[in-house]
């Protein structure tokens, strides 16, 4: 038996050098900027997401959850201004549906004393199952230590080395470089401002509508278990329509139109049987100088329709 | 817990070594495996431990009982007896299983077949939890008390080992189902620590893992793309959605297999084969004599020839194929897509037994040569085809999804170029599969595709090999996926 030990062991030596690896890639990931963040989901953009909330204290009452609509598009000095109520986080990342939206808000009320969310949607929330996440494995990340057995042992489950190789590249982009889409430099609040000029616009993203392939159904149920969930849990639910940019809207056909006016009327209707409040952009026409493709906005953009959604939630309390 | 995940890889040392210091003592070293096995399910949930033990101790008691009837009583109420103490046996575990397994399949059925003939009744399914391995560790209990009534098996007086032998933690969860004949008495002899059984053992959980991280997961991967989204997709799409599937519930399961078979040898016992390469089989008949062996010869005896078997006339042979096939499709899980798969196979089976061909094959295909003939690959090539064409049923949600799924497949875009997210990385693990393919295909006279790599390879190829493999399980670890079989 010594000797199958002893060789086993010779045999795996070599491996250690990898442990060694994995373990200094869990200890140092939210210090070290070179490292790609953990592989809590397929999207990469949420786990950047979530390596940043991890970095942050969990006193936030305001939470904005969501898609990239949420995360470009709003902007977090202006939600400041407006809700004068404790800190604010911006949680939100690519790729969300609606669905992740809910489970994510369900995981994140057990690590934040939650009084208000926002969500600033597009069609295209309801048109994708959306990302593979990992729920449980988030909420034991960011409530504990570095130094967590449970999490850790989540972490070398899942530690894929293909994923770290092949985004050891891509984080110095989507840190670093303002001008493409991609970029994921969050402010202090997790929120991603895209810069007014010389933006790398994307052809072929500037003209998506993304009214083509259908809603899935089971989205908007979903939709109704948030404001549900809000309403149960006593949580203000701040749902704002993302708008489209001007060249877009001006060419849209009256079966397009019918198509956006009929998701409207639905969201509309969920949120108004749980008395939340919902805007619709639309109402107006955004400038193409204000965007980067046809529904992400550059800084400008997001300050502009964040005020407007609020000037929409004040002017409604004044009237009240 | 997963055989491949890190806790695994923590549990298994610190058991082997702590199971080779108890070599003096014998009911120690069984009480530890039983300790260490039910730590093993327990960690996934401690509540069904109960249920486990419950049947386990029921089981060994219907022995206990029979034994004593048979040592006091010689008179013409014994046989009786006997029959009625294993028939509860039988109803007890059964019972178990049908509560946990089947109860909401049969009550929404019968609620349908009754709002189908236009009367509402009232019954409520209920929201049960499915108890990992439950199916496995039944039948295997079940073999015991069949056996000792048969008088195979002397029935055992020491609950120790008989705990081992129904909790044995390499094979509790997903088989192979171990006959009472087989793995009880190697817990009453006192083991001798082998130093070419572990060394095997070990090659084999490495050839285990690489089929379950480097295939069967990556297999997954698109396999599930393509079967939830299957209505966006061709017909030649589809096609290589079934293929995936087919090499991912192969990889899997007999990954897993392989995994739980080494890790028995690590502590000097043997547990029985549960694949032969099914893939290069050449009719249904030999597929299924090298697929889930322990499952199909455990309904081969006892069921099949409980029935008659193969002796009668051939009504009565196709009859008994029907049922055996409808039974094993059902032990797979409470759905229709079971049933008709199971269907589905005894179909292909029975013209085989109007030709008398469902005995032929016995031996390996092409055996001691490279390649086969032609003749060979287009038979191996035919039931391949039919075997992947099964696979879509066992994988659909429902009969519909399966129908559905067919139909699209049949279409003329059958013919066209397949497309798909991610197709391109899913090149890659087409190009994986090939090279497994010509690993078994070569290794095919063995117990497993590696076996003879010790006999057949000086030290420094070897290692490189075997390097070569632990370093590709290493790359594609991460998608943890949990073993299909798990859920029957």
């Amino acid at each position: 038996m010594k000797k199958f030990t002893k060789k086993i062991i010779w045999f795996i030596a070599p491996f250690f050098i990898y442990f060694f690896a994995i373990i200094y890639i869990y200890i140092n990931n939210s210090k070290n900027d070179s490292i790609p963040a953990i592989n809590f989901s397929n999207s990469y953009s949420f786990n950047e997401k979530i390596r940043f909330m991890k970095t942050k204290d969990k006193t936030a009452s305001i939470l904005a959850i969501g898609s990239s609509m949420t995360l470009d598009n709003l902007d977090s000095k202006t939600i400041l201004a407006n809700l004068n109520i404790g800190n604010y986080i911006n949680a939100a990342s690519w790729g969300m549906s609606i669905y992740n939206d809910y489970i994510f808000l369900k995981s994140l009320s057990k690590i934040y004393n939650i009084k208000c969310v926002i969500i600033s949607s597009n069609i295209i929330d309801f048109k994708t199952p959306g990302i593979n996440v990992d729920f449980q494995f988030i909420e034991n990340y960011l409530e504990s230590d570095n130094y967590s057995i449970v999490t850790f042992e989540k972490f070398i489950n899942t530690f894929s080395p293909k994923y770290y190789m092949r985004n050891f590249s891509y984080v110095k982009k989507v840190r670093n470089d303002s001008t493409q889409i991609e970029y994921l430099n969050y402010d202090n609040f997790g929120a991603v401002s895209f810069p007014k000029d010389n933006f790398n616009i994307n052809k072929k993203r500037w003209v998506a509508d993304n009214l083509d392939s259908p809603c899935i159904e089971l989205q908007y149920n979903y939709l109704d278990s948030i404001s549900n969930y809000c309403k149960i849990n006593k949580i203000e639910l701040l749902f704002f329509q993302s708008p489209y940019r001007e060249g877009i809207w001006d060419n849209f056909n009256s079966s397009k139109l019918n198509k956006l006016n009929l998701h409207i009327k639905r969201i509309k209707s969920i949120l108004k049987s749980d008395n939340h409040f919902f805007v619709n952009s639309n109402e107006k026409l955004w400038p193409d100088s204000l965007f980067c493709d046809a529904t992400h906005m550059n800084c400008i953009g997001a300050q502009l329709y964040t005020k407007f959604c609020f000037d929409k939630k004040n002017s409604l309390i004044i009237k009240k | 817990m997963l055989f491949n995940s890190i806790d695994f890889a923590i549990f298994l040392p610190i058991v082997f070594i702590f199971y080779w210091s108890l070599t003096k003592n014998l009911k120690l070293q069984n009480l530890f495996i039983v300790i260490a096995s039910y730590l093993f399910y327990g960690l996934w949930d401690w509540r069904f431990l109960t249920l486990m033990s419950f049947t386990t101790f029921f089981s060994w008691l219907s022995g206990i009982l029979m034994l004593n009837i048979r040592t006091k009583e010689t008179n013409y109420n014994t046989k009786t007896k006997l029959k009625l103490i294993s028939a509860s046996n039988i109803i007890l575990n059964l019972s178990i299983l049908g509560f946990f397994k089947y109860y909401n399949f049969f009550v929404e059925n019968f609620v349908n077949a009754f709002k189908f003939l236009g009367q509402e009744i009232n019954i409520q399914s209920l929201q049960i939890i499915l108890p990992v391995g439950i199916s496995f560790y039944t039948f295997q209990a079940l073999s015991y008390s069949i056996d000792v009534y048969q008088k195979k098996i002397e029935p055992t007086k020491d609950i120790v080992s008989f705990f081992a032998f129904v909790s044995f933690f390499p094979q509790l969860v997903a088989g192979p189902i171990e006959r009472a004949t087989h793995l009880l008495p190697q817990f009453f002899v006192k083991r001798v620590f082998d130093y070419n059984k572990a060394v095997d053992g070990s090659r084999q959980i490495l050839w285990g893992l690489f089929k379950k991280v480097v295939i069967a997961d990556n297999c997954a991967e698109y396999a599930n793309l393509i079967f939830n989204n299957y209505s966006n997709y061709s017909g030649s799409t589809l096609l290589l959605g079934s293929f995936f599937f087919t090499f991912q519930i192969y990889c899997d399961f007999s990954g897993y297999s392989d995994i739980a078979i080494g890790t028995s040898k690590l502590f000097g016992i043997d547990i029985m084969r549960n694949f032969n390469f099914p893939y290069f089989s050449r009719n249904i008949a030999e597929f299924w004599r090298r697929w889930h062996i322990s499952l199909t010869t455990w309904f081969r005896d006892y069921i099949y020839f409980p029935l008659g078997g193969s002796r009668g006339s051939k009504t009565m042979i196709i009859r008994n194929t029907f049922i055996i096939y409808i039974v094993s499709g059902f032990w797979h899980g409470a759905n229709w897509t079971f049933i008709i798969w199971g269907l589905y196979n005894a179909l292909l089976f029975i013209p085989l037994i109007l030709t008398g061909k469902n005995k032929k094959y016995k031996d390996t295909v092409a055996t001691g040569k490279i390649f086969p003939t032609l003749k060979e690959i287009i038979k191996i090539g035919t039931t391949f085809i039919f075997i992947m064409v099964g696979w879509i049923f066992f994988r659909a949600e429902n009969i519909a999804h399966a129908i559905n799924y067919i139909s699209e497949f049949f279409s003329s875009s059958l013919f066209t170029i397949p497309k798909f997210e991610g197709m391109y990385k899913a090149l890659i693990t087409i190009i994986l599969i090939c090279i497994f393919i010509i690993i078994e295909w070569i290794g095919r006279e063995g117990n497993y595709a590696i076996e003879k790599l010790g006999i057949k390879l000086k030290r420094p190829m070897r290692y490189a090999i075997y390097y070569i493999i632990i370093i590709a399980i290493f790359w594609f670890w991460g998608n943890e996926q949990e073993f299909i079989y798990f859920q029957f």
